[in-house]
């Protein structure tokens, strides 16, 4: 195959796409012609044959003639590198080929994580190991399909349509040897990478037994292409342990010929949780100096050679994890954060770092003992998903199911941030924290009774609760009652103080096409003056706070209510998703018998007034509640601003008629 | 019980009492987002990606949106509340009680 290579490089000096793609279609129908390819042949046994990137890289003219084939994990990644140095010449230019059903899905991934970035020339390198040159070639190439746009940023419905008709096509171009060669920093393998989901770093040494010259020249590109060898998902390292990853197409195996002073632990892997219990020791013994009065200066200070010395990585791979810890506040100014402060977030990881080696998915990257020639890497298992109803999932791949773990903890990432965003716009950490853990699932919605607690918090008397067992709490001051008389029969309104209310509207056509139930509410509306007695039909019961059981109020009760909560209308605003608990509000009880106070929830099922005002306004009135309610006032206030606001309706719209 | 009862009651129960309150703050910051993210996980393997992606939806559009999903989709989700923090509170008990005993054994 290679023969062919510098046959067609001999003769296209500067080969268009064009010949590129004839030379492809004769090299293929070469193969194919072959009754073993050489690549086969090398392949180990059981393992699919990988064609989507042929990869030659420069090898220097007085390097050994030798032929390595090394090839990262079949299942898990498609890319195949080959390397053929003999005849080779730092010069010629090596063909490169990207599949597109690799790159399609990568970028398709990516669109979530870069968040309308555009697409990152080195994540791009070292997922597809060419140079950066190389990757932007392939950008260049991307943007002339119109996949990318001209920032750079991906064209989803470009990718759709590429994704249909990509079949076997593959992107190609020429890359300069000596390009290939970069090294790209570690900080530049963050990689979005699809594939990845085990809890852990998976660090390829770069043992000074490699970078000897003795091995460099034979190993080639092979060695260049590891040094980036920390890959770990955009994700925090305090958010997903997921995120961090070895990647299957950066763990690249060697062949033992051609590196024979590798040692066998050419790499490794650092378990999260070792990570954490080293810092859950280190931060131990920073608290226990502290204690005894032997804390020095700079003994809470960690960087990357302490990480090297403990787990014997790279400076690189060392650098990287002090960095995800800076992003995370695991690291303030370069020192390790008090032991309270680490504990929660170690907390947050632990669970699930216990539940992916429950579910054996501690992943094994060091190759094998017997250097055979291609070693794949152990595929990552795929984090093993609850019963879901889904039942999809049951049957797919172990790929998919890495594919849907990742996009579960992503998804889940996602949500939490939004709901946090939400309370951080309301509370601040205390009262959120307080809230999250004491109110539960509701937290967004259901502090509304924390803003908005009642005015009442002395002296109100009602009938004597027992937490245990509820009181019918029999009304011993009925309040005037609005409701009966309106539902039978509301009738056109008899005395409206603030406005007259022309008695024929029920006679238009446009009142007669209002869905009878609001035509209903309208009506218990406009027909008393009587708010509070309005009001009142609507307050429910008292819930006493973390104790299971409900008193009813007593009318008294109510009546203290109704003229002492105030702000009642943002309540509204708030429940008119039928949220009961939102209409709660906080008030002190007090026990007429022991003079014992009680904290209570309100239970005013204020809701329900809010889903009448809500379908008036939005249907009748044609607005919208939260923009034309009147803010920071009373029940009262509210009600006859509602009341007022139908009267002139009706009048503007019977008058016209 | 106003939320700085709630947080002093929690303070107690977890035993955080004799820390700065700062640090008692950010603990128990750090908890709860931890029990709601749990609550997610578990809500997500309960109802699946596509109705979880429908409630994620539904926060975007607003908390009310998002309560009446919720309900709808999960409608015990007060118990799936409670199972979730309690893994996340149980852990950290678990642990501290882990640390005093190596604090103990030094």
């Amino acid at each position: 195959m290679e023969k062919n290579i510098e046959d067609f490089l001999r003769e296209n000096p500067n080969p268009s796409n064009e010949d590129i793609a004839r030379w492809k279609k004769e090299l293929t129908k070469k193969e194919n012609e072959s009754p073993t390819p050489i690549a086969d042949k090398l392949l180990a046994p059981g393992a699919a044959r990988q064609e989507s990137v042929i990869f030659l890289p420069p090898v220097p003219k007085d390097t050994e003639p030798s032929e390595t084939l090394i090839t990262s994990d079949p299942i898990s990644s498609d890319v195949s590198i080959e390397t053929s140095p003999d005849k080779k010449t730092d010069k010629d230019p090596v063909l490169k080929q990207i599949s597109f059903k690799e790159l399609l899905p990568w970028l398709s991934q990516s669109i979530d994580l870069t968040k309308n970035s555009p697409v990152n020339v080195g994540h791009l390198a070292n997922k597809f190991e060419t140079s950066h040159k190389g990757a932007e070639e392939i950008i260049k190439q991307l943007k002339t399909l119109k996949i990318l746009n001209s920032a750079g940023i991906i064209d989803t419905m470009a990718l759709d349509e590429k994704f249909e008709t990509a079949g076997d096509e593959t992107l190609d171009f020429f890359e300069d040897p000596d390009d290939s060669l970069s090294i790209f920093p570690v900080s530049k393998v963050v990689a979005l990478d699809p594939t990845a989901t085990t809890p852990t770093v998976s660090v390829a040494s770069t043992s000074p037994a490699i970078a000897t010259p003795a091995v460099e020249p034979v190993v080639g590109p092979t060695t260049s292409a590891i040094t980036p060898d920390v890959v770990v998902n955009p994700t925090s390292l305090s958010t997903d342990l997921s995120a961090v990853t070895p990647s299957p197409a950066l763990a690249p195996t060697i062949d033992p010929a051609a590196a024979p002073d590798t040692p066998d632990n050419f790499e490794k892997t650092l378990r999260i949780g070792d990570l954490l219990n080293f810092l859950m020791e280190k931060a131990n013994e920073i608290k226990d100096k502290k204690v005894n009065d032997k804390f020095a200066d700079g003994d809470d200070i960690l960087n990357a050679e302490n990480l090297q010395k403990e787990f014997n990585i790279s400076k690189e791979s060392a650098d990287f994890i002090i960095n995800l810890m800076n992003k995370d506040g695991i690291l303030v100014d370069g020192k390790l954060i008090e032991l309270v402060s680490l504990e929660p977030i170690i907390i947050s990881l632990q669970s699930q770092i216990n539940e992916d080696i429950l579910a054996g998915k501690d992943t094994p990257t060091t190759p094998d003992s017997d250097k055979t020639n291609t070693k794949p890497t152990t595929p990552a298992e795929p984090i093993k998903n609850e019963p879901s109803p889904d039942e999809d999932h049951a049957e797919e791949s172990p790929e998919e199911n890495i594919d849907l773990s990742r996009e579960k903890l992503i998804s889940v990432e996602k949500i939490t941030n939004i709901y946090y965003e939400i309370l951080s716009n309301k509370y601040t950490k205390k009262i959120a924290a307080a809230v999250v853990i004491s109110i539960g699932a509701l937290a967004v919605g259901g502090a509304s009774f924390v803003l908005y607690k009642g005015s009442i918090n002395e002296g109100t008397t009602a009938s004597a609760p027992d937490n245990k067992k509820p009181s019918s709490g029999k009304a011993t001051n009925p309040v005037p009652s609005f409701g009966k008389n309106m539902e039978t029969n509301p009738g056109p309104e008899k005395n409206i103080a603030s406005g007259i209310l022309n008695p024929n509207y029920e006679k238009e056509g446009w009142w007669m096409e209002i869905d009878p139930e609001i035509q209903k509410d309208m009506k218990e509306i406009i027909s008393s003056e009587n708010a509070k007695a309005y009001s009142l039909q609507f307050f429910k019961q008292i819930e006493f706070l973390n104790v299971a059981g409900y008193i009813n109020i007593n009318d008294k009760t109510k009546s203290d209510l109704y003229d002492n909560l105030d702000r009642i209308p943002e309540i509204l605003n708030l429940s008119y998703g039928d949220t009961p608990r939102i209409t709660a509000c906080e008030i002190t009880l007090e026990d007429s018998n022991t003079k014992q106070k009680k904290e209570c929830y309100l239970r005013t099922n204020l809701s329900e007034i809010a889903k009448k005002y809500h379908k008036i306004i939005g249907l009748v009135l044609g607005g919208n509640m939260m923009e034309m309610f009147p803010q920071g006032q009373k029940l009262s206030d509210s009600y006859t601003w509602m009341r007022a606001k139908i009267i002139a309706e009706i009048n503007t719209k019977t008058v016209k008629k | 019980m106003d939320p700085e009862t709630i947080f002093q009651q929690l303070i107690k129960d977890l035993e955080l009492d004799g820390i700065k309150e700062e640090d008692q703050e950010e603990i128990l910051f750090s908890l709860s987002k931890s029990i709601q993210k749990q609550f997610f996980l578990d809500a997500y393997n309960k109802i699946g990606k596509d109705q979880f992606e429908a409630l994620e939806a539904s926060l975007k559009m607003g908390e009310d949106f998002y309560i009446t999903t919720l309900k709808h989709l999960i409608p015990d989700y007060e118990e799936l509340f409670r199972s979730s923090r309690n893994k996340i509170i149980d852990a950290y008990k678990k642990t501290e009680n882990q640390t005093n005993i190596e604090q103990l054994g030094k």
